[in-house]
């Protein structure tokens, strides 16, 4: 990957989403990637919108473009965060394809 | 009623779970060293990944080096082409003599078709010219600053941040082109 494709990546959340794992995040998907540093956001879906997948981009996008940031999920049951987590993995295993 | 939910394949180490079990390693060394129960991860081996047993997978791996090692040697294969140089030359004569050149040369043509296949098995024919790439790698930006700069100006306007990042992709194609 060059260096100027991964600091559009690092700027823009959602263009690395797009390009790197070859999705089109919908409008409030794209709102929440958008969302300053720091923003306590609060997503009223319905269910199966995509909340957890878009926090997985979110957080894949900062443990690969932040180094030494800390990334921390919190769930209600561990069934759920365990789910999150493996998310996160798969998108930093494409992620990590998509640069060979 | 709902099916029981698989362990193992709700543990958060579970890709490196499928690796070993993929690479072979004992069931019940994996299973204990993630706390598994041996029969959960036998479960998960044969239902969700339809793995054979480890024993099984270590004789294709052996099965697999064997076949390797008996495709032959560049060495040979160089000895193979400079006799069948040398005989194609007494064949062509002879055949010439006794006026049935186009026959010999057919069969000589399926021999040096098996050797291109032997060495296309072997791989050598993969090993092109060397060459050398230097790269100079002496210039002092640092490209992550610069993005942390403009995520730091432009963080309450992602659709600002939007644009900069395709004006970046759009100048990353045009000096792909």
């Amino acid at each position: 990957m060059s260096k100027l494709r991964e600091l559009a990546y690092q700027i823009d959340p959602a263009l690395w989403v797009r390009e790197v794992l070859g999705i089109d995040p919908t409008a409030w998907q794209m709102e929440f990637l958008g969302a300053p540093r720091g923003a306590s956001i609060i997503a009223l879906t319905a269910r199966q919108a995509g909340k957890t997948t878009t926090a997985a981009w979110a957080i894949a996008h900062c443990m690969l473009f932040t180094p030494a940031s800390l990334s921390v999920i919190a769930c209600p049951t561990q069934r759920q965060s365990g789910e999150a987590v493996r998310r996160v993995r798969d998108m930093l295993l494409y992620d990590d394809l998509s640069r060979d | 009623m709902m099916a029981r939910q698989c362990n193992t394949c709700q543990h958060v180490k579970r890709a490196e779970i499928d690796r070993r079990l993929a690479a072979g390693e004992p069931g019940n060394q994996i299973a204990h060293d993630y706390d598994l129960n041996p029969s959960s991860l036998h479960r998960h081996r044969s239902n969700c990944i339809g793995l054979s047993s480890s024993n099984a997978i270590m004789k294709e791996v052996s099965r697999g080096t064997a076949a390797v090692a008996c495709l032959p040697s560049k060495d040979d294969l160089s000895t193979a082409y400079f006799q069948l140089r040398s005989q194609i030359d007494q064949i062509v004569t002879q055949a010439q003599q006794q006026g049935s050149l186009q026959i010999a040369l057919s069969g000589l043509n399926s021999i040096r078709q098996t050797l291109d296949s032997l060495s296309r098995l072997a791989g050598f024919e993969r090993q092109g010219t060397q060459v050398n790439v230097a790269v100079q790698t002496n210039i002092s930006l640092d490209l992550r600053q610069i993005a942390e700069r403009v995520i730091l100006k432009f963080d309450h306007e992602p659709e600002l941040k939007a644009r900069i990042a395709q004006a970046l992709l759009e100048v990353d194609h045009e000096q792909a082109a």
